[in-house]
């Protein structure tokens, strides 16, 4: 075969070749995925987002929100420590033991920690540490649990309690993960900001809320007309001296509502099998440090 | 594949002359298709005009955010997709069909065959380019970082490229010089190349849209083969067309060539998926081992090029031409650093989803892919006599648009180190972060405006041209139909 014929045929597998892997391999390993079940509840995961929110999606897409912001929260690792969740009946012999197995703590940053649960004990150690310390603790009464949770970056800014996954995107369509953030990462935007009336007074005039950024305002998507024709309901509440004017109210299209929606629906949070969240309830990824970081101060 | 070597004229610097034997009728040769070459390159000109006016638009609102805000039509989300979107379909890629058929046509007697269909292809083309951008200025965008198009404009396209295709393989097949140069076997892989990832993606993200995540991989599966391989394999196409003319003697080695060409075709398709995309972890693995795999057709590309140029490298820098593909090769071998930085580890997790991929996207397609672009042009352009007198423009082009390049692609990428560093401290907000790299993204409307610059003033020299020849044919034609009988017959 002529050097001409071979340098065709390899040619011709570097097209396909990628394809294969990049397209037609995922397609068989993604293609048929369907909705899961959150660890340990048993939740049916994702649900397709509700009407209002799949219009929202349209808006998003149509403006072109994802140039600015991703929907891909980062995860360098995970935290794997231990929580009380109840102290129970020996509060002295609990002190002690935490004191034993966690000498970094002081005794009133203890005491107060365990007025205040959960308490994350430890964080940052192997799982056999963890549920080593573990056996001391509930010998003294208290009710414990191995935490899990994602660390990163992206995580400590409070963006999400995981990092996304596949099965996040399942239903939508678009999908637009975004590649660059000007603005935040909006995975976990419905947790984190699940405020309507926040949510379209920034869209209104993002001035407002966070002085200093360059998200544009969007206005066209708002009406301003007079303050009699409207029902009080339907009026976007502006803080004094940011409204239209005297006798005039800005009331959201429809438009602006369904973006809203669409924002608000954003919650990439469940703990799946493949992203591990163990935490007790009231104690979120960020809250757990804010948390050691509120004991550890005298 | 047989490689035969080109050997023409030494490189003559300053002024632009006629191709060598062609005094009789300058440029006559190839004149079978000035309309038809002319109708790609002047529309791909048009369209990068366009794109870096949307871009300066774009850039202009991170000095004030509320500039243009209350228009819909021209919000940053809009303005900077159609930007992107227009720099593509309507700038880079017919620039390069266009010097490719230029370069096509000289090689074959008589010039571009059925150079009507190649022109009513780029006007079709164009067409689409233009609905295309209007779509998405409108909001009809797919939502897709890469694939934008929206679906009409899409189809459009397709029958553009259709008469292309008949133009340019009539073309090829009836060149003068039966063996194959490499300039051929670059040329045609990215150009099926391109046809092939389009059609992929235009079927599997626009007409039978597949699920879930699985759009965000065809997307970046495109992206990667559109740009790193099928804009690749034109620019050094188009390069290794022009560069023995150019410099006067063979390439330097066909088969570094070769290497060059077997691994982006082995290699760069597979360099799409970003480190931390949320699909199964082995792709991006893939992608990152693939990426820096790269390492050997880019210095492979380069050893070539620097092979190729020694001891004429200040020639190629006087020459109003070759200038632009210096400028051109520069950029690629920094895009190829950049997309590097994107996908080794530990400097990954600091550059991901900063301002370092727009710089990287600037210097490739921008750079490298429009200025390859433009030398091809102009290089296909000297055959002709109305190209003289041109280079004082050419060159106040060329330092437009490599310090525009330049102003653009550094400050973006110092943006982009700075946004990746401060958003490893938590404690930083990202309004914080934001106003670290606003002086940045402010000195790059400086490059923008330059850019824009030096588009319109390749627009104007087109255009002027064109013009230039519109009128002689036309004299001509009047004076044929105008030349009383009897003195024609007297003639014959």
């Amino acid at each position: 075969m002529s050097r001409g014929s071979w340098i065709f045929i390899l040619s011709l597998l570097g097209m396909i070749g990628s394809w294969f892997g990049t397209v037609l391999y995922p397609q068989i390993q993604l293609g048929r995925m369907v909705e899961t079940r959150t660890v340990p509840d048993g939740q049916v995961y994702p649900v397709a987002r509700p009407g209002l929110a799949a219009q929202g999606r349209e808006v998003y897409r149509s403006q072109g929100c994802y140039t600015c912001h991703s929907q891909q929260v980062r995860q360098e690792g995970v935290s794997v420590g231990l929580a009380i969740t109840k102290v129970g009946t020996n509060q002295t012999a609990l002190v002690e033991a935490i004191l034993r197995i966690a000498p970094q703590w002081r005794r009133d940053q203890v005491t107060a920690g365990l007025e205040r649960l959960p308490f994350q004990v430890m964080d940052g150690v192997a799982a056999a540490e963890a549920e080593r310390a573990r056996r001391p603790l509930e010998a003294a009464g208290a009710t414990t649990m191995v935490t899990v949770r994602p660390v990163g970056a992206d995580l400590a800014r409070g963006w999400g309690l995981r990092r996304s996954v596949a099965a996040d995107f399942l239903w939508d369509h678009p999908v637009m993960l975004g590649s660059q953030r000007v603005g935040p990462d909006l995975a976990g935007v419905g947790s984190r900001l699940p405020d309507e009336n926040w949510l379209l007074v920034h869209l209104w005039d993002p001035q407002i809320h966070t002085p200093g950024s360059m998200m544009p305002p969007y206005r066209y998507l708002f009406e301003v007309r007079p303050a009699a024709e409207v029902a009080s309901q339907d009026a976007l509440l502006l803080p004094e001296g940011k409204g239209p004017g005297p006798g005039k109210v800005v009331v959201p299209r429809p438009e602006a509502r369904a973006l809203v929606a669409y924002l608000r629906s954003l919650e990439a949070k469940a703990p799946l099998f493949e992203t591990p969240v163990i935490l007790p309830a009231g104690l979120s990824g960020t809250s757990a440090l804010s948390v050691h970081a509120a004991v550890e101060r005298p | 594949m047989k490689v035969v070597e080109q050997r023409e004229r030494p490189v003559e610097t300053g002024r632009l002359p006629m191709v060598k034997g062609e005094a009789g009728q300058p440029g006559e040769k190839v004149s079978g298709g000035f309309w038809a070459v002319m109708g790609w390159v002047g529309g791909g000109a048009f369209g990068w005009v366009v794109a870096a006016l949307l871009s300066l638009i774009a850039s202009i609102k991170f000095h004030s955010p509320g500039f243009w805000a209350d228009t819909p039509l021209l919000t940053y989300g809009r303005v900077r997709v159609a930007a992107l979107q227009g720099m593509w379909w309507g700038g880079a890629v017919p620039l390069l069909f266009g010097a490719m058929l230029g370069w096509m046509g000289r090689s074959a007697p008589g010039g571009v065959r059925f150079s009507g269909l190649a022109l009513l292809g780029a006007i079709v083309w164009h067409l689409g380019a233009c609905l295309g951008i209007v779509g998405v200025l409108l909001g009809h965008t797919t939502g897709y970082d890469g694939w934008g198009m929206p679906n009409a404009a899409v189809w459009v396209c397709v029958a553009g490229l259709l008469l292309f295709t008949v133009s340019v393989t009539a073309t090829f097949h009836n060149r003068g010089e039966r063996g194959l140069q490499l300039a051929h076997g670059f040329l045609w892989a990215g150009y099926l190349w391109l046809g092939w990832v389009s059609l992929a993606a235009f079927v599997l993200l626009g007409l039978q849209p597949v699920r879930g995540v699985l759009q965000w991989l065809v997307d970046a599966w495109y992206v990667a083969n559109a740009q790193m391989v099928a804009g690749t394999l034109l620019g050094w196409g188009i390069l290794y067309a022009w560069l023995p003319v150019w410099t006067g003697r063979p390439l330097y080695s066909r088969y570094l060539g070769m290497m060059t060409f077997l691994g982006l075709v082995m290699l760069a398709g597979w360099t799409g998926v970003t480190p931390s995309a949320p699909v199964p972890a082995w792709l991006p693995v893939l992608a990152t081992v693939t990426t820096v795999l790269c390492i050997v057709p880019w210095t492979a590309a380069w050893l070539n090029w620097r092979g190729s140029v020694s001891r004429c490298g200040c020639v190629l820098w006087r020459d109003a031409v070759a200038c632009f593909a210096v400028v051109g090769c520069v950029a690629f071998f920094w895009s190829a650093v950049g997309k590097l930085g994107l996908h080794v580890p530990g400097i990954s997790t600091v550059l991901e989803f900063t301002w370092w991929e727009p710089a990287r996207h600037w210097a490739h397609v921008c750079g490298f892919l429009g200025l390859t672009g433009v030398a091809g042009t102009y290089a296909w352009l000297r055959s002709f006599p109305e190209r003289e007198g041109r280079a004082v423009a050419a060159r106040t082009q060329f330092w437009c648009l490599t310090a525009g390049l330049v102003l653009c692609v550094a400050p973006l990428a110092v943006a982009g180190i700075v946004q990746g560093l401060s958003w490893q401290d938590p404690s930083v907000p990202n309004v914080e972060v934001l106003r670290r790299t606003l002086m940045w993204l402010r000195l790059s409307t400086v490059g923008e405006l330059l850019m824009l610059v030096g588009w319109i003033l390749f627009c104007v020299t087109l255009s002027s041209l064109a013009l230039k020849r519109g009128r002689a044919c036309w004299s001509d034609g009047w004076r044929r139909i105008t030349t009383p009988l009897q003195e024609q017959e007297t003639a014959k």
